[in-house]
């Protein structure tokens, strides 16, 4: 019974912890319906009146409809490009088993540890060479050779599971190459490639660094080099666009949350755990 | 017997085919757009380049003999190793106890862990300058109504607060994130010794700190372990957080290396302390592994 009671208490407790952490968004929210006078003057009053010209002014401003399509496209093309190379990869390296592939492994563990400045120079550079800036395509398949680490290794990890003899059976049958392995071996890692498409994805979605280096065309803008542009251009004064923007930002994410959640959180804690 | 040597050079042959079309795709991209790059750091951190001109000169271990004199280097890394134990500390402590009170039998607690999760998946520009208008202009306004001193503080324009916002901020982020690390490793612990210290009649903080928390060293070893990578490399936060001000109090080192390269245009600097960067990172990260896999031996 007082465990009951305790438990209560404890509940009680954490939602208004969770409404005191989650307030400043209800705050953010409403000042984005004020026009500008009033952010300035008054944040913490209601709006006398709404203007929800504020987000139609930024939507035209920021061209959200076409920042949101290349934030797909970047984001969306990328994980194509490394749960296919680091699939193939993970999966050749962890059946060849030999001195060598334990060398290659250690060399695609290097990019995890080392932060994003020791190749941020030389990438503009690189990029500057290959001709791939702006271009979406080629910047996704720079950014999935720069970040396939992680891939490489869940996938090495988890074919070890997947016994030697199916590969000798296909191989018997007749089933070779690449066509063995995306339809035999490939649908056995399907938990593996759910964890690694939920990573990646928010990952690449609220990537800035690469698209502030390699985007300089604002018909490529992605969702978090928009919002740094935006940011760069009102912060001294359009506070209410500001405001507007940030709620276009992070109102997508939230929906998809809402309807994605247990698939979100489950594969966050899988690749932490197994990364 | 003659069949046997005629498949084996062919099974060879296709082993190092296979290598090729399966391995060489990701290798080569990441040859390319890592290690390519990486060592080019290393090269470009022995010259005088400036990112612009063609010419640039090979000039030994000067970028490297300047770095020890330059003060606004030794206050950024002054900053990150402060920011990164501070944080690592607050946010793992926040995240259990936010773990532990979210495994007992409470009702609607998949809605809370579902909600203290959600900010983690904002970008860290927005977050950045959201908060930047909640600790400025929004406390400016609730402190001329309600003229409590504690909206009255200036929590990102001073200079020995604005670390402590930071950490403030970046928990409201990503505590949710180690908390639904914690909540999967504390389901995996056994039940038996629980049990078994409650019949021996352990108490609710004993339980925890005895018998919980040494069954969590696991899990609490990638949760430090990811915290402490996360603070050494963070900086697009504090873009539009703080822009790394008042001055230069809260300039992170990737943040000082990217205003050295790309607004002051001093590449071959930047490299060079990028290449400092990067071995601050794997002498820590090398402790780390160090320390936790000698604790995991013991247990």
């Amino acid at each position: 019974m007082s465990d009951t009671l305790k438990n209560r208490g404890i509940e009680a407790f954490l939602w208004l912890f969770v409404l005191v952490l989650f307030s400043p968004l209800l705050f953010i929210a409403v000042n984005s319906l004020k026009g500008f006078g009033e952010v300035m003057m008054d944040p913490i009053a209601l709006p006398s009146k709404l203007e929800f010209a504020n987000y139609t002014e930024t939507w035209q401003m920021s061209e959200y409809h076409k920042v949101f399509f290349n934030t797909i496209l970047f984001a969306g093309i990328s994980t194509l490009i490394v749960i296919t190379i680091t699939s193939m990869a993970g999966y050749k390296l962890s059946r060849m088993n030999s001195r060598g592939s334990q060398v290659l492994l250690l060399l695609f563990t290097i990019a995890i540890m080392l932060p994003f400045p020791v190749v941020m120079i030389p990438i503009a550079q690189v990029a500057a060479w290959l001709d791939l800036k702006n271009n979406l395509l080629l910047i996704s398949m720079l950014n999935a050779g720069f970040s396939c680490s992680l891939g490489v290794l869940l996938y090495s990890s988890a074919v070890k599971a997947i016994p030697k003899e199916l590969d000798e059976c296909a191989e018997m049958d007749g089933c070779y190459g690449y066509r063995m392995f995306f339809q035999i071996i490939f649908p056995l890692l399907k938990p593996v490639t759910g964890t690694l498409v939920v990573i990646y994805v928010i990952r690449y979605w609220n990537d800035l660094m690469l698209p502030l280096i390699l985007i300089t065309k604002q018909s490529l803008y992605t969702i978090p080099l928009s919002q740094m542009i935006f940011f760069n251009q009102f912060s001294n004064n359009r506070w209410n666009l500001l405001l507007a923007s940030g709620v276009m930002a992070v109102l997508p994410l939230i929906i998809l949350y809402i309807f994605t959640q247990r698939y979100i959180i489950q594969g966050i804690v899988a690749g932490a755990v197994k990364g | 017997m003659s069949i046997m040597t005629q498949r084996r050079p062919r099974k060879a042959l296709r082993s190092k085919l296979d290598f090729v079309r399966f391995v060489v795709p990701a290798l080569f991209l990441y040859l390319l757009f890592f290690i390519v790059p990486l060592l080019h750091t290393i090269y470009y951190s022995f010259t005088d380049w400036n990112g612009i001109a063609r010419s640039r000169h090979f000039n030994g271990f000067e970028n490297y003999i300047q770095i020890w004199t330059d003060k606004l280097f030794i206050s950024s890394l002054k900053f990150t190793l402060s920011y990164a134990l501070i944080y690592t500390i607050a946010v793992n402590v926040a995240a259990l106890a936010l773990a532990l009170l979210l495994t007992r039998s409470i009702k609607s607690k998949t809605a809370l862990r579902a909600v203290i999760f959600t900010p983690f998946l904002f970008n860290d520009v927005t977050v950045g300058f959201l908060w930047q208008f909640l600790l400025g202009r929004f406390m400016t306004g609730l402190y001329t109504e309600t003229n409590l001193s504690i909206f009255g503080i200036s929590w990102l324009s001073n200079e020995n607060l604005v670390m402590y916002s930071i950490i403030f901020v970046k928990m409201w982020q990503a505590m949710g994130y180690f908390m639904v690390i914690y909540i999967a490793g504390l389901q995996l612990i056994p039940k038996e010794p629980l049990e078994a210290a409650v019949i021996d009649g352990a108490t609710g903080w004993k339980q925890i700190t005895r018998i919980t928390i040494p069954l969590l060293f696991p899990t609490m070893a990638i949760c430090v372990f990811l915290s402490i990578t996360d603070a050494l490399h963070m900086f697009p936060l504090l873009m539009t957080l703080t822009g790394g001000g008042p001055g230069h109090a809260s300039e992170s080192v990737s943040l000082y290396i990217y205003n050295t390269a790309f607004n002051n245009q001093q590449m071959g600097y930047a490299s060079a302390l990028a290449v400092v960067l990067a071995f601050i990172v794997l002498i820590i990260t090398y402790f780390q592994l160090k320390v936790f896999r000698s604790k995991e031996v013991s247990m």
